[in-house]
C-alpha cells in the first residue's frame, strides 16, 4: 500500500527540501528576533507618532495572511526597482511577519520584570537605556523563552507557504515528487512527518532552555478526585 | 509603473464579494472545529489510555505539521485512499481537522480553570455525569475559552487564504487572478490585505462585545 | 541658620480624581532625623516618592540644596517637568530604600552595589567593587557578598540596598518603611545600621513605625493624615503629649505593639 521507493528513490530531493527549511528559517527567525526586538523598543519610545506607527507595523502583520504579506513583498520589490532571488525575498518576508509576533512577545516579556526594580534604578539615577540593558534584558528571558517557542514553531510551518514562489523548501520539494511519482499520500505524508520531526526538535530545545533560565512551569494539579474526574485530561494521573 | 491607489481601490468591490467564500469556509470550520473539539474534550476525560494516547498523537501532529500540507493531504492524497473530495469540502475538512486540535488544547486549559469545587457541589447534590457535563462544565467551558476561541477565529480566516492553491475562488485566489490580468498585482494583493484586515477587525469587534455582553472580564 | 537642605513647597499631588497630597511644606535641614509617620494611604510614601521625582507632583516645588528637582514652574506660569536624564543626573545625591529592598536579582550583592557606581558615577568595575565591598564589610555582610539575593534574608537584603544607596554618597537618604517587610528578628539588624547613619550625621527622612527608633534618634516627628502634615516637632514631646486627636488614636493603634526602646 504504502510504496516506500517513492521517497527512498528520490530521497535526494527531501534531503535538499528540509535543507533549505531549515536555513530559511533560521535566517528568518534571527531577522525577525532583530527586528522584532527593536520594535519592541520602539513601543516604548517618547515620541507618540513613533508609536503609533510601530502600533500599526504589529497590528497588520499579525492580520494579514503570511501568504498575502509574501506577494504583497514578492510582487512590490519590483516596483521599487529592486530585484532580488525569491529565497531572498522569502526569507526577508518571512523575517517580517514573524518580527511582528516577537514584538508582542517582547513587549509582554520586559513588562513582566517586576517593576520595584525598575524603580530602584531610577532612584539611583540610572538611565533608560542603562536600565535595559542591566536589568530588563537579562531577566526577560524567563517570561519571553515560552512564548517564543509557539512563534517559532508557526514560523517553520509558515515557510511552507514560500513554495508558491517556486523556493526550494520542502514542500516544493515535495509538490516536484509527487508531479514525478504520483503518490500524493507517500509524499505528503514524509513532508509531513519531515517538519513533525524539525518542530519536535525545536520545542525540545526551547524547553531545554526555558529550564535552564527559569521559566516559570505551568502544571496545575487538581486536588478533589471527584473534579479530577471530570477536569483532569491527563490519563497518567 | 507608478503605484496607483485609484486601482486598488477599484479592486476591492470584487474581493469582497468573494470574501463571502472566506466567511462561509470559515464560519463552518469554526462550527465544526467547535463540535470535534467538545467532543475530544469529553472523550479525553474518560482517561482511557490508547483512546488518549491517540488524540495526543493527532494534536502533536497537527500543531507540528504546517496546514498547507495538511491541505494538500486532503485534497491530493484521500483520492488515493479512495476518498475524492471536491476542493471546498476537502479545505472546509483541513481547515476544521487543523482547527479542532487547537481548539481541543484550548478547552483542556479552560478546563482546569473551573473551580474544582463546582463539581464537588454538584456530585453532592447528587448530579450524574451527563448532567455535570451539560449544565456545568459545558457553558462555563465556552465562556473561558471565549477570548480565545475568538483569536482562534482569525487564525481560521487566515488558513482560508491557502484554500486559494488548491483553486477554491475566495479573496486571495480572486487577487491572484485580478493581478495576473491587470498587471497590477501589487496594488490588487494591498487591497487582499486591506479585506482581511477589515475582516480581522469586525471579528475583534464582536470578540469585544461578547466579552462585555457576558461580563468575561476579571473584576466586572 | 543655614539654608536647608531640601524644601518642600506647597507640592500637591493627585491620581485622578483621589488627591493625595495637600499643599505640603516641609523644610529638612542638614543632619536632621525626620520620622514620617501616619496610617496607610494618607501619602506619607507618595511624598517621598515626589521627593526624587519617582511620581509626578501637580504643584508646588521640590529644592534639593536650592536646586529644582522635578517640577520646573516657568516664568509665564504653567511648569514643566524636567525629563528622566535630566533626573538621572540629580537622583544619585537622593538615597532611597525601599520596604521591598528591590535589589536586582539578576546580580550578586557585590554587583548590586558596584553597577550604579559603573554606570552613574563611572567608575571602573574593579574600583567599583572595592568600594562595595568596604560598604559591605562596614554593614557586617563581608561573607555574602558574592551570593543572590535570591539567597539572603529579608535583613541582609536591605542592608544590601542601603549599602547600594550609601554608596553613591548621597547627601539625603530617604527610607520608605525600611523593616515592615521584615520578620521581628531581622529588624534590629536593619536599624543598627541606620543609628550608625544617623551617628555619621546623615540626613533622613523616614517612614517607619518603629516609634523607639525615632524616639530615641529622631531629630523630628512628622505626623501626615488624609495628604496634609497636621502636627510635627520634637519626637519624645510628640509622642508623649500629641495634641491632635487623629495622632493620638493612631499612637493607641501603634501603642499596642511594645516600644522598641534601645537599651
Amino acid at each position: 500500500m504504502f510504496d516506500i521507493s517513492v521517497i527512498t528513490g528520490n530521497w535526494a530531493y527531501f534531503a535538499r527540501g528540509i535543507g533549505m527549511t531549515i536555513l530559511i528559517t533560521t535566517a528568518g527567525m534571527l531577522l525577525g528576533f532583530g527586528i522584532g526586538f527593536l520594535v519592541a523598543l520602539l513601543r516604548t519610545a517618547t515620541l507618540l507618532p513613533l508609536r503609533i506607527a510601530v502600533g500599526i507595523y504589529v497590528e497588520v502583520l499579525r492580520n494579514i495572511p503570511f501568504i498575502i504579506l509574501l506577494f504583497i513583498f514578492f510582487y512590490g520589490l519590483p516596483f521599487a526597482g529592486i530585484r532580488i532571488p525569491s529565497q531572498v525575498a522569502g526569507t526577508v518576508a518571512l523575517a517580517l511577519f514573524c518580527s511582528a509576533y516577537y514584538a508582542e512577545i517582547l513587549r509582554g516579556a520586559m513588562a513582566a520584570v517586576p517593576s520595584g526594580q525598575i524603580e530602584a534604578a531610577r532612584a539611583m539615577g540610572l538611565t533608560h537605556l542603562q536600565i535595559l540593558r542591566d536589568i530588563i534584558v537579562p531577566q526577560m528571558w524567563k517570561f519571553a523563552l515560552p512564548p517564543m517557542a509557539g512563534t517559532t514553531t508557526t514560523t517553520v510551518k509558515e515557510s511552507s507557504v514560500l513554495s508558491t514562489i517556486a523556493v526550494s523548501e520542502l514542500t516544493y520539494q515535495g509538490l516536484i515528487v509527487q508531479g514525478m511519482t504520483f503518490a500524493p499520500f507517500e509524499v505528503f505524508a514524509t513532508v509531513a512527518g519531515l517538519y513533525w520531526i524539525f518542530t519536535a526538535v525545536l520545542t525540545w530545545g526551547f524547553h531545554r532552555a526555558e529550564r535552564a533560565v527559569g521559566s516559570p512551569e505551568m502544571t496545575e494539579v487538581i486536588r478533589s478526585k471527584v473534579a479530577r474526574k471530570y477536569l483532569s485530561l491527563d490519563h497518567r494521573m | 509603473m507608478q503605484f496607483s491607489f485609484e486601482f486598488m481601490f477599484a479592486t476591492l468591490p470584487a474581493l469582497i464579494r468573494a470574501s463571502g467564500v472566506t466567511i462561509e469556509v470559515a464560519l463552518l470550520a469554526m462550527l465544526l472545529s467547535l463540535s470535534v473539539g467538545t467532543l475530544l474534550t469529553i472523550v479525553r476525560a474518560f482517561k482511557i489510555a490508547i483512546v488518549n494516547n491517540i488524540v495526543g498523537l493527532y494534536i502533536s501532529f497537527i500543531r507540528g505539521t504546517p496546514l498547507m500540507v495538511q491541505i494538500f493531504l486532503a485534497f491530493y492524497a484521500l483520492p488515493s485512499l479512495g476518498i475524492r473530495l471536491g476542493p471546498m469540502t476537502a479545505g472546509i475538512l483541513a481547515i476544521s481537522a487543523n482547527n479542532a486540535a487547537f481548539m481541543t488544547e484550548i478547552f483542556r486549559g479552560a478546563l482546569t480553570s473551573i473551580p474544582a469545587g463546582q463539581i464537588e457541589a454538584a456530585a453532592s447534590l447528587g448530579l450524574g455525569p451527563r448532567a455535570i457535563w451539560l449544565k456545568v462544565i459545558l457553558p462555563q467551558l465556552y465562556m473561558r475559552s471565549l477570548p480565545a476561541i475568538v483569536s482562534e477565529c482569525t487564525v481560521v480566516v487566515k488558513g482560508t487564504a491557502l484554500l486559494a492553491i488548491i483553486t477554491v475562488v475566495e479573496v486571495f485566489r480572486t487577487a491572484q487572478q485580478i493581478g495576473s490580468s491587470s498587471f497590477r498585482p501589487f496594488e490588487t494583493f494591498a487591497a487582499a490585505g486591506l479585506v482581511f484586515l477589515i475582516i480581522s477587525l469586525v471579528i475583534s469587534q464582536f470578540g469585544m462585545w461578547l466579552e462585555r455582553r457576558y461580563q468575561l472580564r476579571r473584576g466586572t | 541658620m543655614a539654608a536647608p537642605l531640601l524644601a518642600i513647597q506647597g507640592v500637591s499631588k493627585s491620581y485622578g480624581r483621589f488627591q493625595a497630597l495637600k499643599d505640603i511644606d516641609l523644610e529638612v535641614r542638614e543632619g536632621d532625623v525626620v520620622g514620617l509617620i501616619g496610617r496607610s494611604g494618607c501619602g506619607k510614601s507618595s511624598l517621598l516618592r515626589c521627593i526624587n521625582a519617582l511620581e509626578r507632583i501637580d504643584a508646588g516645588t521640590v529644592r534639593l540644596d536650592g536646586e529644582l528637582i522635578g517640577r520646573v514652574p516657568l516664568a509665564g506660569g504653567g511648569a514643566r517637568h524636567q525629563s528622566e536624564r535630566e533626573l538621572a543626573k540629580l537622583r544619585p545625591h537622593i538615597g532611597f530604600v525601599f520596604q521591598q529592598f528591590n535589589l536586582w536579582p539578576n546580580k550578586t550583592a557585590l554587583d548590586n552595589v558596584a553597577l550604579p557606581q559603573v554606570r552613574v558615577l563611572g567608575r571602573s568595575w574593579q574600583e567599583a567593587r572595592q568600594t562595595a565591598a568596604e560598604m559591605l564589610a562596614q554593614l557586617g555582610l563581608q561573607s555574602r557578598m558574592e551570593s543572590f539575593p535570591g539567597a539572603l534574608s529579608g535583613g541582609q537584603q536591605q542592608r544590601v540596598s542601603i549599602a547600594r544607596a550609601l554608596v553613591m554618597k548621597p547627601r539625603l537618604m530617604l527610607l520608605d518603611e525600611p523593616t515592615s517587610a521584615l520578620d521581628p528578628e531581622l529588624v534590629r539588624d536593619v536599624l543598627n545600621v541606620l543609628e550608625d547613619l544617623v551617628a555619621q550625621g546623615m540626613t533622613m527622612v523616614c517612614i517607619t513605625h518603629e516609634l523607639g527608633f525615632i524616639r530615641a534618634f529622631g531629630t523630628r516627628l512628622v505626623f501626615m493624615d488624609d495628604g496634609a502634615i497636621v502636627e510635627q516637632g520634637a519626637p519624645a514631646q510628640l509622642l508623649t503629649e500629641p495634641r491632635s486627636e487623629r495622632l493620638q488614636s493612631l499612637l493607641g493603634l501603634i501603642a499596642h505593639e511594645p516600644l522598641a526602646l534601645p537599651s
